[in-house]
């Protein structure tokens, strides 16, 4: 089995006359967490939708867990635990028919995992009086905070999440990236995510992929890309800042470890 | 993990979702208590400021004809028998033929002694009358029933026609000798029903399709977790059908509420539909409805695989008039003539179901039967495939 959970092979997808991405190779090693960054536009959701066979590619091919996504992209469907952008759940529902309802879909009894969703209340500060009302009624960070639990819950090997902590307090904030911690180093899972809180990739990014106007300009560790884009401050904000800021070239850096 | 190779509990699961979805406050409104308010609105509340206009039936008292005795007079005095204190019919008297042929514009002849029913072309009004719309049927069986008593009362010994609806017309076209009078009965019922159904609960379908599930942004996630897409559509179709049901039968219970405050003699199916319990029997009734069921099911398929398929906005606004469209058509070709058959029509699906029940009904189990089940099968598939294919293209995901 490859040591990668996920590896892309010059992705590329066109929309019209618009490349959104061009040729990159992601690496994202198993047992690891990954963010996968850029500016907005620079191609993270186009790319991350190609990975869960939502999209099919223009051009490249994609692998998850050894599984070819681009040719048969059933092959990956439902091994693969989402947090999407945007609080994705039914407004009509309350907190716990939204959670029921993902684990009924994964094959999952809500018995089994009671312990732990009502752990991740308790850490998250969702109160028992929330959980009967619609979700449409919650305050935008407990919907987030729902909508992760909804994720984390689903027992999956590899978890995709854009944007946990976006819009939560500093407390949910910090216990969501405990929880994202305790999911790789407790549960041996890989996580793939997107984030433009620095605090969130300063405390969980292991390694990093850098996308700027479609194009992976810097894939590597967190040490790397202070060596690389700040290495006078070592500051790891500015480093993401210059990375940003930095002409896309047609060779991109990338670690000898994500080769 | 448990074995289940189809994940036939991702069924289940998005069945519940979307079942339990419908039963939210406002959508249940709309879908359950809209149809009903509807009905009682259009039906009750004008019955109580206005008042019924009688229902005139016609004798043509110089008829004597074959059987040599005049019994509409008896027809007459017998008729205060049946509607004692009924002021919404009025009997009316003609002694020219000529008056008797223009005898829709007034309301209903009565032949006095029947021999028109069998010699003339008046009695073909008849035929088709008792399966046109429900109040011709139930007069009908009105007239039938009193006939029936005074010929059984003053004409005991004749020998005299058989007073049946279906055996009435003097020349029957091809098509219903085949089908029989049960089909024929039945065939106007079962056009009306289908198309009125769909009808309805066009306007449904938003509330239940896949837009919903895009501005609630859960498609992603649902693509991504489900193994079967086409898990998707089905559960959205079923939930469509159990709305479409939920508000038929809110339709049905908004007319007979209306109908009952209106003080008008209602008999349930027989007022709405046409549908007489008596002489179709619950056995074909079933086969209607079960037919009614399957036209609804290729509508909503109809809609969600055009839906799937186009833009949003285009989608909004062809989708459920193509459905719309097929239906009023299929009606309206069928309502001339209940038995046609034409090129436009074997190409229409809603005619595939009515054709099907017919045939069923008629208990005519020709190669016919096995090509309109094979079509809607087929079709059914076809639908799911487009409708799946649509869900899985790149625009589901983005909110356009």
């Amino acid at each position: 089995m490859s040591e990668f959970m996920v590896k892309t092979v010059n992705l590329s997808k066109d929309f019209k006359m618009t490349r959104a991405v061009d040729r990159v190779n992601i690496r994202v090693p198993k047992k690891s967490i990954y963010a996968l960054l850029g500016p907005n536009g620079a191609g993270k959701t186009t790319s991350i939708r190609m990975i869960l066979g939502l999209l099919k590619p223009s051009a490249g091919e994609v692998y998850v867990n050894g599984f070819n996504v681009s040719a048969n992209p059933k092959s990956i469907r439902g091994q693969i635990g989402l947090l999407p952008q945007f609080s994705a759940a039914y407004y009509d529902l309350t907190p716990i028919q939204n959670i029921k309802f993902i684990l009924e879909l994964n094959d999952l009894a809500y018995e089994d995992v009671s312990v732990k969703i009502s752990d991740y209340f308790e850490k998250l500060d969702i109160k028992p009086g929330l959980l009967q009302k619609p979700f449409t009624k919650l305050s935008g960070g407990e919907q987030r905070a729902i909508s992760f639990i909804m994720a984390a819950i689903t027992d999956k090997e590899f978890l995709i999440l854009d944007e946990p902590t976006s819009g939560l307090d500093i407390a949910r904030a910090k216990y969501i990236r405990s929880i994202i911690k305790d999911l790789v180093e407790k549960e041996g899972k890989t996580i793939l995510l997107s984030s433009h809180i620095v605090s969130d990739l300063e405390e969980l990014a292991e390694y990093c992929g850098i996308l700027k106007e479609g194009n992976l300009v810097f894939q590597g560790d967190k040490e790397e890309i202070v060596n690389t884009y700040s290495p006078e401050s070592k500051d790891f904000e500015d480093a993401i800042v210059n990375a940003f800021q930095a002409p896309v070239t047609s060779k991109s850096i990338s670690s000898e470890v994500l080769k | 993990m448990k074995e289940d190779k189809l994940k036939l509990y991702q069924l289940k699961a998005l069945l519940k979702k979307d079942i339990s979805l419908l039963f939210r406050k406002k959508i249940a409104i709309f879908i359950f208590g809209g149809p009903f308010i509807l009905m009682f609105i259009l039906i009750g509340l004008p019955a109580l400021f206005t008042s019924q206009d009688a229902l005139i039936l016609l004798v043509h008292t110089e008829d004597i004809g074959y059987l040599d005795s005049n019994i509409g007079d008896s027809i007459v005095g017998n008729i205060s028998s049946y509607f004692e204190s009924d002021e919404t019919i009025e009997v009316q008297v003609t002694d020219n033929l000529t008056e008797v042929l223009y005898t829709q514009e007034l309301g209903y002849y009565i032949p006095n002694n029947f021999s028109e029913l069998v010699f003339t072309g008046i009695p073909v009004t008849f035929t088709i009358d008792a399966t046109l719309s429900p109040y011709l049927s139930s007069t009908f069986e009105v007239i039938q029933a009193i006939a029936n008593n005074v010929m059984v009362t003053y004409l005991a010994n004749r020998t005299i026609p058989t007073l049946q609806n279906y055996e009435l017309p003097p020349v029957s076209l091809p098509e219903e000798q085949l089908l029989g009078p049960k089909a024929a009965a039945i065939a106007m019922p079962l056009s009306y029903m289908i198309f009125l159904l769909i009808a309805l609960n066009s306007g449904s379908y938003t509330l239940i399709g896949f837009a919903r599930e895009k501005r609630m942004r859960t498609m992603e996630i649902l693509l991504s977790y489900t193994h079967n897409h086409s898990f998707l559509v089905i559960s959205k179709v079923i939930t469509g059908l159990v709305a479409s049901l939920g508000s038929t039968l809110s339709y049905v219970l908004g007319i007979l509420v209306g109908t009952q405050l209106s003080g008008n003699d209602t008999s349930g199916l027989l007022l709405i539909f046409g549908l007489n319990l008596d002489s179709l029997g619950a056995g074909d009734i079933i086969i209607s409805l079960i037919f009614v069921v399957l036209a609804l099911l290729i509508s909503t398929l109809i809609t969600m695989a055009v839906d799937c398929n186009l833009t949003r906005e285009a989608s909004e606004r062809i989708s459920p008039l193509i459905s719309i469209g097929l239906a009023m058509f299929f009606y309206f070709v069928v309502l001339m003539n209940p038995f046609a058959t034409s090129s436009a029509l074997l190409v229409n699906p809603f005619y595939w179901c009515y054709r099907l029940a017919l045939l069923l009904i008629a208990r005519v189990f020709s190669m016919e039967i096995f090509l309109y089940f094979s079509l809607i099968v087929g079709l059914i598939v076809i639908l799911i495939f487009f409708a799946t294919r649509g869900i899985q293209k790149e625009k589901s995901l983005y909110l356009e």
